[in-house]
């Protein structure tokens, strides 16, 4: 389904034809679930929190801006209520920010970098993990960059970040988990 | 570790073409920056692989489903909104703009609702003795009566949300 197409989807849904917009639904509920997925790391939450993703989605559907692509529109919903959620959740999240470059590993240092020798099964099973570890605004850019494959420019727009601070939290997120990992190996 | 200039930059893809061009030379002689650039690649590499996970399969059918009560639900809300204006009209046509007939009417009506009000008074407060009277627990008993008072408050407010909601 191309732009065109969803914008003739969303305006027979604006105009009452309800069942066109399992179409969006559709097309969009995989990408969704594994951004909210990735964000509160419990699956279970993560189709519920999609779910009211797409009904708040269908609900404030006549204040979509077409300026923007539905998708931006959609991962900035998703992007609120699972940070909202996050929140809500009050996980205890340490602030990474700032302490992560004074942090030492706690593993003996043979010159070369303890991530080249992890197999490739465990260091998913070690990354899901540490992205757990990471504070909400790193998580949402580096989920949407890496995992749900979004441009830097079309992350700016969904967080309303500037295109410099969405690169700058991207690499410092990536930091942040290269350090996580090395006091986890 | 310190880190050298620019190899932010050339991580994140901000770099014009001549920029990068310097630094991949300054790369080609830089162990540090070899590692860093090594790391940041294998961690982004990992991150992509992530495996995928699925939508449950009846996720769209679950949310279209929730629309339509929804949607349902605005309905029975417009219904009842409409009733009471019909309601409203209808009281207005067969009093017909007669202003003191009105007020008397009023009068008449708040009257019997205050001696309906007391009477109800009467009748729950005898019901009240009846069941003090009953219950062998001295001064429990209004408490528990309260209780089910509350009780049946909430069973009340339940049912009216549920089909509020377009829901049994």
């Amino acid at each position: 389904m191309d732009v065109t197409e969803e914008l003739q989807v969303i305006d027979a849904v604006l105009k009452g034809d309800v069942d066109r917009y399992e179409a969006l639904v559709n097309r969009y509920q995989k990408p969704i679930i594994n951004f909210i997925f990735r964000m509160v790391g419990n699956y279970e939450d993560a189709t519920e929190l999609a779910q009211d993703v797409f009904i708040k989605s269908y609900v404030s559907l006549a204040g979509f801006n077409r300026q923007y692509r539905f998708s931006t529109w959609l991962f900035r919903i998703a992007t609120n209520r699972a940070i909202d959620f996050l929140r809500k959740r009050k996980v205890a999240v340490v602030s990474m920010e700032g302490d992560y470059e004074d942090y030492t590993p706690q593993y003996k240092s043979d010159g070369s970098s303890p991530l080249e020798t992890l197999e490739d099964g465990r260091l998913k099973t070690l990354l899901g993990d540490a992205i757990q570890q990471l504070p909400p605004e790193y998580r949402e850019v580096i989920v949407l960059y890496h995992v749900t494959e979004t441009s830097y420019e079309e992350i700016a727009e969904i967080t309303g970040l500037p295109l410099g601070t969405v690169k700058n939290r991207i690499f410092r997120a990536r930091k942040m988990l290269k350090k996580i990992l090395e006091g986890e190996i | 570790m310190k880190e050298c200039k620019g190899l932010k930059d050339y991580l994140t893809d901000a770099m014009d073409e001549d920029r990068k061009m310097r630094f991949v030379a300054h790369l080609a002689h830089c162990k540090t920056c070899q590692a860093s650039v090594k790391e940041d690649y294998a961690i982004s590499k990992a991150l992509s692989a992530f495996p995928k996970v699925n939508a449950p399969t009846k996720f769209a059918a679950t949310v279209m489903r929730e629309l339509v009560l929804r949607k349902r639900s605005r309905f029975a809300w417009g219904l009842y909104g409409a009733a009471v204006v019909l309601v409203a009209a209808l009281v207005g046509v067969i009093l017909g703009g007669n202003v003191s007939a009105v007020a008397g009417q009023a009068t008449v009506v708040v009257r019997s609702l205050a001696d309906f009000g007391g009477s109800l008074y009467t009748v729950v407060h005898n019901i009240s003795a009846i069941l003090f009277g009953a219950l062998p627990m001295g001064r429990m008993a209004p408490a528990l009566a309260g209780g089910i008072f509350m009780a049946l408050c909430f069973v009340f407010y339940k049912t009216a949300f549920s089909f509020s909601a377009g829901r049994k």
